[in-house]
């Protein structure tokens, strides 16, 4: 079912993350968690698949004691993106 | 709760659940504009004071005759002002960055264009200096195409208004003496600045994009 679809984008997290970085320069940890309301054990599961496949990069420094991880989308996963708005949207026109 | 989770990501989603995780992703993202009314205030009402104080101490060293000390004054109380606000500008940034932090596309133009803006008001005023002309109406005018730029971006009329005051301000200190131009200075702070900067801090609506 639906096997055209990116496998990395057709997951729900996933897909929330980026759907969400397509839309802003760049965004961190607490941000995505609280906008997501996913589980910190899952939203770092689903960042780092994200970066192995290279549809996000990831920036983690401390700012005074505080770590800062922040997320960016790459030229790819913006590509990646808009590949699949299109196919799911194929699968939505009436016919 | 965690494995619970990680099943729950890997079931099959339909189209119409990925448009709508996509859409409500897109939608709650929008950040409020309402937090840019702090940069507004804190400028407007540095440089408004900033202005008055100019005002009334060239005034006073012109009414004492003591012409020479006029220039190290003036430079003296415009940067007192400007790095008050630069400092207070960095601590709430660096204090905002603890907790959870988003910058939107249009937070990093804005910011392009004000440093820009900044650089541009800093070789006015050099220039102007240079041929002994008071740097106020050049000033206004750089201000007046940020804030344009700035208000049409986040879709703002107030701010947009505003930018029209620093225009005809920057028209009409051209005409008047040195002294005189401070006060169109400050007055256009508070129309083009403190005004719209109140009108999007307390709107009901913030996100106007």
């Amino acid at each position: 079912m639906y096997k055209d679809l990116d496998p990395i984008l057709h997951s729900q997290l996933r897909l929330a993350v980026i759907s969400i970085l397509v839309t802003v320069e760049k965004a961190d940890f607490a941000y995505l968690k609280n906008e997501t309301g996913a589980t910190s054990g899952n939203l770092s599961v689903q960042i780092t698949k994200l970066k192995e496949t290279g549809y996000i990069e990831v920036n983690k420094k401390f700012k005074g004691n505080y770590p800062q991880t922040t997320c960016r989308i790459t030229e790819l996963g913006r590509q990646r993106f808009v590949e699949y708005v299109k196919a799911i949207s194929g699968y939505l026109k009436p016919g | 709760m965690f494995i619970k989770n990680l099943i729950i990501m890997e079931k099959n989603l339909t189209p119409e659940e990925s448009l709508q995780i996509i859409q409500k992703s897109i939608f709650h993202s929008r950040k409020n504009l309402r937090e840019g009314s702090f940069y507004y205030l804190l400028w407007g009402w540095a440089l408004m004071l900033a202005g008055l104080a100019n005002y009334f101490l060239i005034s006073h060293y012109i009414r004492l005759e003591h012409y020479d000390s006029i220039m190290p004054m003036s430079l003296l109380a415009w940067g007192v002002f400007v790095v008050a606000a630069m400092i207070i500008q960095f601590a709430v940034i660096a204090r905002s960055s603890k907790g959870e932090r988003v910058i939107t596309h249009l937070d990093r133009y804005i910011k392009i264009i004000w440093i820009a803006a900044g650089l541009l008001m800093a070789l006015m005023a050099f220039l102007s200096l240079r041929v002994d002309s008071y740097p106020t109406p050049f000033i206004l005018g750089v201000t007046a195409m940020a804030t344009a730029v700035s208000g049409l971006m986040i879709r703002f009329r107030p701010l947009v208004a505003g930018s029209a005051i620093f225009l005809i301000a920057a028209v009409v200190a051209i005409y008047l003496k040195g002294t005189d131009q401070l006060l169109v200075f400050s007055g256009a702070m508070i129309l083009g600045y403190l005004v719209p900067g109140y009108i999007l801090r307390y709107s009901k609506n913030g996100d106007h994009v």
